[in-house]
């Protein structure tokens, strides 16, 4: 295996950079890129001499057959574009140019591939050549590179098995939305003009429909459908009471008017928009990433049109500013897009939140290479932008054409110049993701402008006590500090945590001294002046608290000295190197430097590395301080305590001086850490900013960042035409693509979003691959269907309740699941649907339940605020009783029930989700201590509250006749086992169900007695009945 | 019939037909992977899915944060004679960072002693004396190299694949292709895993069904005595789960036909009986109580320093007979630079080497005495090594994902054998490299699956845990 292309990669950045490669099938290639043209190549062979075709024979063919043609012939993927099997494939050159040029060795990139001189561009990749094979290439390069071999195959011309560009038309998906046509049966029966639709197709294709689900089924399949939640004792009673003959569009227009109705479809968005609040690197977690949840239920709930809802996500806080910008101007003019219903702060919030979309994706934020994170990061927003709003695989376009749909790399890298207008990350060892300021009201502003006054005079204020406190300290242990300045301090006098010169390991002999009297501990070190960059001291301390610390570090000064001292941080925040002059006095105190501010974690590198590279005269090591800027590392310094008291003890009115100001101290960094507490809850939200140096880029070959080809200019996917201005200034050009997504005459946008909101309620998308409209996506079955609801919801201003009333109340929505021989062979996936799907509780409808079902459901709107502090997300567990879409989407810590039942992976854009039948599901049914604790909680409601049936009892499907000449005892069971299935079912117990349920709590001796053990049996029976319910089929599944 | 475990059932169609028809998970993917091609399994003693397997499991012993391979199993004499000399390298981490590798470094030898053994006569350092004793039996790689400077991306690629982008990982790959041999245990279990650097990316089944997930057992640094799989069992017993289980049979038998039936709804009565069966076979895996008392001591469960790898190891040798396919038996911790990350203090290799060298070497032996070698793959290596030179000239040594070593051992592979070689400072892999695409392609290969046709079709293309690379590496296999 081997092969190199010019100006290429390393197999190591090959392979990294082609991640992202779609490449399906091996044997498949995409067209190049045009090459230089070789118009005489047919007649090379004859100019070749027999010691040339000798020495090609001898030397080079067998090199290049063991070495190289495993990758780079013409009947293999021909990495980096290059092939070498022929004379005319070298000639065309690879990806990035020519691999070789006859007569000039060093110019192509093969000799310098072989050579393994350049770390990006090592070839063959299993090893280097012997140094005689490396020659011989040189002397063939020399010789002009004669080749006999001549190719069979034509070259440059190889198929494409993409779609191109100019018939992308052929695609449904890319033409335009079709103009309206009515359906067929129109007026002849159908409920609805949907019903009408599909209606026609069951007809044409011979099929018929199911019957209607039960009123109490309807039911409940819309409160799961619109808001993830059982339907009540309270709900059903009234539904069931309610004859009138638009009972059901009542019903609805209830639920979508709910604000549950938010946060059932808000969470269905969450899915699509990878929405995480942590990165499992490390497991950060970002604080801030809840606006977006909130800006995304609220939307729903607020019936926000979907156009405006995709333009905040691409530009909102670009529209904000635009906002305040004209707020200046003309008084209001920037409230007009105020939605109803929210304050005008709230909102531009919300606008500024909303672009979160763009950088919340799961980023390995760790990695050194920055171009390739800032690549990758685009990368992730192409294929959240792609297949999330447009349906299309796009990011299979970063390394070569799309190998399918027509998406050229020209187009990736259109809307990539687009998105590197933008910064979404600081970089650092692990880079850093943004918090934006959020826009606040005037009465905020200047209350925050007022604290942050008070805090910088407050440290100011500080810095004088801690000087004031250190004099007074150093005087308490027995010195002037008029004489401290050429004394020998001892360690535990100073604050923070001090390291004395003793304490660092050596590399190398450092030479103790005390002949200079201003050090502090034994003495210090130093180098002698001798064997420069040969020597180091690592400074690393036990167990320094987690926090930020100034560091600083003392020496004594002099001619003598070097006066550029290396010294290197490791931090949390990486490596840093500080240059250190020690010919010049130190500043504080003529002993110390500060090398700076860091920031330390737990298990985290915490050390320091002073050496002697490249100095210039003797380096001298005294000390390292390490002094805590947080409050709370502030007070876990104490090390001079004992030494204070000793000395107190020696001197009572120092002591109370020293008391006196160590109060006042105290007493102004509390208030401090309490502003700062207030500075902290200024809003703020995870976004991104423009860099205001909006630009075209490069095609990356290959995907590679280090390989740069042919600028593109920004702009977009061109298998759709629109008619919206190309991006070309400063500005990252992000309004234009907010606008181009939203366009009219760009029909994916809206079909997608119509597929989607179909599939969220009838379980099941028109187009069933949602996340996928390209050419390897499934077609819809009723492409007029979907152009007719793209039509309508346009008329509506794509807001997204009016089109999801329209579906549930179809007739096609009602329909019960039901098993037909002839139809299941007829139409097997129901593409026609004849019957309706069969759903199932998902995992927070299933959390949710039980915890309605317990009565502990906290209908709480907003999430919560985070733990204060909490930086990972290791092992967190929240025991909070909020609807599941409010739990705290950690990437390491996800919730293991809802991980159980197919929770999408908050680090991927889920269009759909799994929908696995495993044992460990049943294991957490059974047996997670969460679910058995919802069991007894709701047992415990039911003994205590007793039956809530009552009177209702004929209502709920089941004639209680005759049950009064029962014993009490099973009388009793059989109400409270008849409020427990109507809770959990939302019906009453079959007979045969109720019997069975019955049975096992009688059994068991359930009611018997009345001592405080019966009273403990009985809930624990109750609850084993709770929890089989949770269990059993009915619950879990909707009819 | 009996039912696997993960009976599984799938959005996509043609997978949720296979699901109905085939019986669930095991057959399912055989039947996928196999196509037209099906050949009878019988004719391979191993199994195999593409061809003859040689191997049908593996066991992964994970070093997090990265063994330095000069000070383990690639002794450099240079670095003892040229300790302290000034020499000049490319740097992996500057290269990432700035473009520019070059510069010079300061050359460290390591404080540790090397000794040949065996008749192969390798060459292994005092850190890993027992396992130095089993040199005979080990398959040493010295020329690997791998992908990501820092621990998160060469983890990430370690286990999946990918330094970034979300992939399966090797194991539910594994278990994608061969299916479960026990349907009792889950076929993937990953023991006492990290939650950093990837977490559970590093055992997950991205897009691949949650069946092929892997089933994480324990915390990392724990003593070993958490070690069972979650949610197992609840304090009632047995009697009395039993007899809830009684009641809700009978409803969900009644609700099955109410609702009409289907083998959805016939999957979820199955997954209530399949817990119930692993419920019992579990704890017999999971339960060390049979084991001798000599056995505990060779492990080093009767010391403190070697008890919680000793256990990991133990469990690892029982999961391997009770028929789980894929086993990772992790050493590491939580933290941002794990266990091994010894950037400065190299010297505390000796603390990490310690608590799992003798483990490792009871569990080879244990294995070779049980005969369970010989189709068992053992895989020991970190997800990078370290460089040859001290870092910043300190006291220890930096990430170095260009060359370093991993030890395999068992099904397949030559025993007393090494295999390539790095550059004359141990920095570089340089001779007969083998790239991490190219160690997973050649694993699979020797559970009898062709890494390119090990693939699932997700939005619209074919994926691999090789990506578009990997080659077999012949060279290693018996």
């Amino acid at each position: 295996m081997s092969l190199l292309s010019s100006e290429g990669p390393t197999i190591v950045t090959w392979l990294r950079l082609l991640l992202g490669v779609c490449i399906a099938l091996l044997g498949m290639v995409s067209t190049r890129p045009a090459k230089a043209q070789d118009p005489d190549a047919a007649e090379v062979s004859e100019a070749l001499s027999e010691t040339q075709v000798e020495f090609f024979e001898k030397e080079i063919r067998p090199l290049l057959v063991s070495h190289c043609l495993e990758c780079h012939a013409s009947d293999t993927e021909a990495s980096g574009g290059l092939v070498l099997d022929s004379r005319e494939g070298w000639r065309l050159g690879g990806d990035s140019g020519a691999a070789i040029v006859p007569e000039s060795p060093d110019e192509g990139s093969l000799l310098r591939a072989v050579a393994y001189e350049d770390p990006r561009l090592q070839m063959p990749p299993d090893g280097k050549l012997s140094d005689d094979e490396i020659s011989a290439v040189r002397r063939w390069i020399e010789m002009g590179a004669p080749d006999p071999r001549s190719s069979s195959v034509p070259l440059g011309s190889r198929e494409s098995t993409a779609l191109p560009l100019e018939r992308s038309q052929e695609h449904w998906a890319y033409r335009p939305i079709e103009p309206a046509a009515d359906p067929a049966r129109i007026g002849i029966g159908s409920t609805s003009r949907i019903d009408s639709f599909l209606d026609s197709s069951m007809a044409d294709h011979g099929v018929s429909p199911a019957p209607r689900v039960s009123r109490g089924a309807l039911l409940r399949r819309l409160m799961f459908d619109l808001h993830g939640l059982a339907p009540t004792i309270h709900e059903l009673t009234e539904f069931e009471q309610d004859d009138r003959p638009d009972a059901v569009a009542r019903q609805v227009d209830r639920l979508l008017a709910s604000p549950r109705f938010g946060e059932r479809y808000g969470r269905h968005w969450l899915d699509v928009a990878r929405f995480g609040e942590s990165l499992t690197l490390r497991g950060l977690v970002l604080p801030n990433a809840w606006r977006y949840r909130d800006f995304v239920v609220e939307s729903f709930d607020l019936d926000l049109s979907y156009d405006q809802f995709v333009r905040q996500q691409i530009a909102g806080d670009l529209y904000a500013a635009d906002a305040r910008a004209t707020e200046t101007d003309a008084a209001d003019s920037g409230a007009a897009d105020v939605p109803q219903g929210l304050d005008e702060v709230t909102w531009r919030q919300h606008q500024v939140a909303a672009t979160a979309y763009l950088a919340l994706g799961n980023n390995n934020l760790e990695d050194q290479d920055k171009q390739q994170l800032e690549m990758d990061i685009i990368d992730e927003q192409l294929d959240v932008i792609g297949k999330g709003l447009l349906g299309q695989t796009i990011s299979c376009s970063r390394c070569h054409d799309h190998k399918f749909d027509p998406i050229p790399t020209a187009d990736y890298y259109a809307l990539a110049g687009i998105l590197k207008g933008i910064r979404t990350v600081k970089h650092a060892n692990v880079s850093d993701w943004i918090d934006v300021d959020l826009p606040m009201s005037d009465e905020q502003r200047s209350l925050l402008a007022a604290i942050t006054s008070e805090v910088a005079t407050g440290k100011e204020r500080l810095k004088q006590f801690d000087l004031d406190i250190a004099a007074l300290k150093a005087r308490m242990n027995g010195e002037l500090p008029a004489t401290l300045a050429n004394v020998p301090l001892p360690v535990d006098v100073l604050p923070g945590v001090v390291l004395d010169d003793s304490q660092a390991t050596a590399v190398g002999d450092w030479t103790f001294s005390q002949y200079s009297k201003r050090y502090i501990g034994e003495g210090y070190r130093h180098d002698a002046n001798e064997s420069q960059g040969m020597k180091t001291l690592t400074f690393a301390p036990e167990a320094l608290p987690p926090g930020r610390y100034e560091i600083r570090f003392a020496f004594n000064h002099g001619d003598s000295r070097a006066s550029a001292v290396p010294v290197t941080v490791f931090s949390a925040d990486g490596e840093r190197e500080v240059i250190v002059n020690q010919r010049v006095e130190p500043p504080i105190d003529g002993r110390w430097v500060s090398l700076g501010e860091y920031r330390f974690e737990p298990n985290g590198q915490c050390y320091l590395l002073i050496s002697n590279t490249n100095t210039n005269g003797f380096v001298i090591v005294d000390a390292i301080q390490f002094l805590p800027l947080d409050a709370d590392s502030a007070n876990t310094a104490p090390a001079s305590e004992e030494a204070e008291a000793e000395a107190a003890a020696e001197n009572a009115a120092l002591r109370r001086d020293l008391a006196a100001l160590e109060g006042e101290r105290k007493s102004l960094s509390d208030q401090i850490a309490e502003w700062e507490q207030q500075l902290a809850l200024r809003p703020r939200s995870i976004g991104v900013v423009e860099t205001g140096a909006g630009a075209d880029v490069a095609i990356h070959v290959r995907g590679n960042v280090h390989n740069l080809g042919a600028t593109v200019a920004r702009g977009f996917p061109r298998f759709v035409s629109v008619d919206v201005p190309v991006p070309n200034s400063t500005a990252s050009g992000r309004r234009d693509l907010a606008a181009w997504l939203t366009d009219a005459q760009q029909p994916l946008t809206h079909r997608v979003m119509v597929n989607r909101l179909w599939l969220w309620t009838m379980g099941q998308g028109l187009v069933r691959t949602p996340d996928n409209f390209g050419t390897t996506g499934q077609s819809p079955a009723h492409p007029e269907l979907l152009d007719d609801l793209v039509r309508r919801w346009r008329a509506w201003d794509t807001e997204p309740k009016q089109l999801v009333r329209a579906i549930v109340l179809t007739d096609a929505y009602a329909r019960a699941w039901t098993s037909s021989p002839s139809e299941e062979v007829s139409d097997p996936d129901n593409l026609w649907w004849w019957r309706g799907e069969r759903r199932r509780l998902d995992a927070e409808s299933l959390r949710d339940a039980m915890l309605q079902v317990s009565g502990e459901l906290w209908l709480r709107r907003g999430s919560e605020a985070l733990p204060a502090k909490l930086k990972e997300d290791y092992g967190f567990e929240s025991a909070s009783p909020v609807r599941s879409v409010y739990l705290p989407a950690f990437r390491n810590a996800i919730n293991d029930l809802l991980a159980a039942f197919d929770m999408a992976d908050p680090s991927v854009v889920v269009g759909q989700r799994n929908r696995s039948t495993v044992a460990p599901q049943a294991l957490a049914l059974l047996h997670d201590p969460w679910v058995r604790e919802r069991a007894e909680v709701a047992a415990r409601r039911l003994l205590t509250e007793g039956p809530a049936l009552g009177a209702d009892e004929e209502l709920l499907g089941r004639d209680a006749g005759g049950e009064e000449r029962l014993d009490p005892r099973v009388a009793r069971a059989n109400e409270l086992i008849a409020t427990a299935c109507v809770r959990t079912w939302g019906r009453r117990p079959l007979e045969s169900e109720q019997d069975a349920l019955r049975s096992f709590l009688l059994e068991q001796g359930f009611g018997e007695g009345s001592s405080a053990e019966a009273a403990s049996r009985d809930l624990a029976l109750m609850t084993e009945l709770m929890q089989t319910l949770f269990a059993s089929i009915e619950f879990r599944f909707l009819e | 019939m009996q039912r696997p475990l993960f009976a599984a059932t799938e959005a996509s169609t043609r997978r949720h037909f296979l699901g109905q028809t085939a019986c669930g998970f095991g057959a399912l993917a055989a039947a996928g992977l196999l196509g037209q091609e099906s050949r009878g399994q019988d004719d391979w003693p191993l199994g195999g899915v593409h061809h003859a397997a040689r191997a049908k499991r593996i066991i992964f012993l994970f070093m997090q944060g990265g063994v330095s391979q000069v000070d383990s199993f690639d002794r450099k004499s240079v670095l003892e004679q040229r300790d302290g000399e000034q020499v000049n390298f490319n740097d992996a981490r500057q290269l990432a960072n700035t473009g520019m590798g070059q510069g010079l470094q300061r050359l460290m030898k390591g404080p540790w002693e090397f000794r040949s053994y065996g008749e192969s006569g390798l060459e292994v350092s005092d850190l890993f004396a027992h396992m130095g004793r089993h040199a005979d039996d080990l398959c040493v790689v010295r020329s690997l190299h791998t992908e990501g400077v820092a621990h998160g991306p060469a983890t990430l690629f370690l286990h999946c694949g990918s330094t970034n982008t979300i992939r399966p990982s090797m194991g539910s790959w594994v278990l994608y292709g061969l299916g479960p041999d026990n349907q009792n245990l889950p076929g993937f279990v990953s023991i006492s895993p990290s939650v950093g650097n990837g977490g559970a990316r590093n055992y997950g089944s991205a897009f691949l069904p949650a069946a092929v997930q892997g089933t994480s057992i324990g915390r990392p640094g724990s003593n070993g005595r958490d070690l069972m799989i979650r949610h197992l069992n609840d304090e009632r017993s047995r009697e009395q789960q039993r007899r809830q289980l009684d009641l809700l049979e009978t409803l969900n038998h009644q609700q099955r036909e109410r609702m009409g039936g289907s083998s959805e709804l016939d999957a979820v009565l199955d997954s209530y009986e399949l817990a119930w069966r692993m419920q019992e076979a579990a704890p017999e895996v999971f339960d060390l109580a049979d084991e001798s008392a000599e056995t505990l001591t060779a492990y080093g469960i009767d010391d403190p320093v070697t008890e919680g790898y000793g256990r990991r190891c133990l469990l690892a040798r029982r999961l391997c007979e009770a028929g789980v396919r894929f086993i990772q038996v992790n050493y590491g911790d939580n933290s941002a630079n794990p266990a091994w990350d010894q950037h400065s203090d190299l010297p505390k290799h000796e603390n990490h080497a310690r608590a799992c060298d003798r483990p490792i070497a009871a569990l080879l032996n244990d294995l070779k005495q049980r005969g369970l070698l010989e189709d068992t793959i053992v895989w020991w290596g970190s997800e990078f090594g370290r460089t040859p030179y001290a870092q910043k000239n300190g006291t220890g040594r930096d990430h170095n994902p260009g060359g370093f070593t991993v030890c395999l051992a068992g099904g397949g592979l030559k025993p007393g054998f090494v295999y390539g070689s790095t550059d004359e400072f141990g920095h570089q892999a340089i001779e007969n490299k083998v790239h991490m695409h190219d160690l997973h392609a050649s694993l699979l290969h020797l559970l009898g699956i062709d890494h390119e046709r090990l693939t699932y079709r997700y939005a619209g293309r074919d994926f691999r845990l090789t990506d578009i690379h990997g080659r077999v590496v012949h060279d290693l296999f018996a």
